[in-house]
């Protein structure tokens, strides 16, 4: 059971809820008042100013999440992630690409001996590493090694370029 | 007016409270290892350092069980080899710039050489440059050896995909019994010829990941 409103915050609910004046007659009788007290045509009125702020706030969030997300898309790239591991049950990459999450990534068996798995990644340069049966850390052999590696087993590097680089 | 302050105060009663300041952390990082780090990446993001390599390195040290003071330490240390490449970088150098570079002095090249591979590129990018010096380091070559010889070749003109070709070539070399300083600096030859011997490269041009 929700605890009740306080009366003021109810009142306030319900002013907002109140129906607006739909009448066709009445924006024009606004425009017509705003016009005799001196408000030149085409000034954004108080109202208008919030659907203008919506507008804009909309068109940011687009511009800051949406549309570098679609172009983020757009560039990624399938990479092969491939290792022979023939005894391992389960193996999975880490990286700055899945936030060196375990169970984010994991590889398919391919064969009796080859694991592997297809990850679109956009142009750049990440440090990654396998994860055999949950603990049992392996760089990539086919790649070269990371000169960082501050917690013990060592990672390897990826460099991909745009195309046409 | 009414209206206005009725609106204030519903923004004021509904709004939630914000974000952790870092959700990537908040979703996988202990509380202990948050409370080591934090401090240290809010001190980055005062110095207008970027924080995201710093996030991706407490999230490797999570996953690899490593302790809070050990991460915190690892973080602490990113964060100024990133002041550090920023400063012989440049303000104005981009985030895969500073995390190039930081890689790059903590393979043994000095900013004296950052410095000059980012004059060198002029209006373009150096990441790839310094990237491909960090790794002709971790194959063997020597700092000194493997930042001159990038820097020739980028001095001679060199593309990043050249520089890409450059580095896989000396790793081919190597595998193949040359050593890794002699690699480099033969190939790095190569790239630096006048054209026409570089055409006569009997190198295919491919990345090893395409």
């Amino acid at each position: 059971m929700p605890e009740p409103l306080p009366v003021d915050l109810e009142r306030l609910i319900a002013t907002l809820r109140e129906p607006v004046d739909a009448n066709p007659v009445v924006p024009e009788r606004v425009l017509r008042a705003a016009r005799q007290h001196g408000i030149p045509r085409g000034r954004a009125l108080p109202g208008s100013r919030w659907l203008v702020a919506a507008a804009a706030l909309a068109a940011a969030i687009a511009l800051v999440f949406i549309l570098p997300a679609r172009r983020q898309h757009s560039a990624a790239r399938l990479i092969p992630f491939v290792l022979t591991a023939p005894h391992a049950t389960r193996v999975a990459v880490v990286g700055d690409f899945n936030d060196w999450d375990p169970h984010a990534t994991p590889l398919e068996r391919l064969g009796a001996d080859a694991w592997g798995v297809m990850v679109p990644l956009r142009p750049g340069r990440y440090r990654y590493s396998f994860v055999l049966d949950g603990s049992h850390w392996i760089a990539d052999p086919a790649a070269p090694q990371s000169s960082d590696d501050d917690f013990g087993p060592r990672s390897s590097v990826l460099t991909i370029l745009p195309r046409g680089t | 007016m009414k209206i206005a302050l009725a609106l204030l105060a519903v923004v004021v009663l509904t709004v939630q409270p914000l974000p952790a300041q870092y959700p990537r952390l908040a979703a996988r990082a202990s509380p202990e290892v948050q409370a080591a780090v934090v401090p240290v990446l809010d001190s980055a993001r005062a110095q207008g350092l970027p924080v995201e390599p710093l996030e991706e390195k407490v999230l490797e040290g999570v996953t690899k069980s490593a302790s809070p003071d050990r991460i915190a330490a690892a973080v602490r240390r990113l964060a100024a080899d990133l002041a550090a490449a920023r400063t012989a970088l440049g303000d104005r150098a981009s985030t895969r710039e500073l995390e190039a570079g930081a890689g790059a002095l903590r393979a043994g090249i000095t900013p004296r050489d950052l410095t000059r591979m980012r004059a060198a590129r002029k209006d373009d990018d150096p990441a790839v440059a310094l990237e491909v010096a960090t790794d002709l380091v971790s194959q063997g070559v020597a700092a000194e050896s493997a930042a001159a010889v990038v820097l020739n070749v980028v001095s001679a003109g060199a593309s990043d995909g050249d520089l890409e070709q450059m580095r896989a070539a000396v790793a081919r070399d190597i595998a193949g019994g040359v050593p890794p300083s002699v690699a480099a600096a033969l190939r790095g030859r190569a790239l630096s010829a006048p054209a026409p011997q570089r055409d006569a490269s009997p190198e295919p041009a491919f990345s090893p990941r395409d």
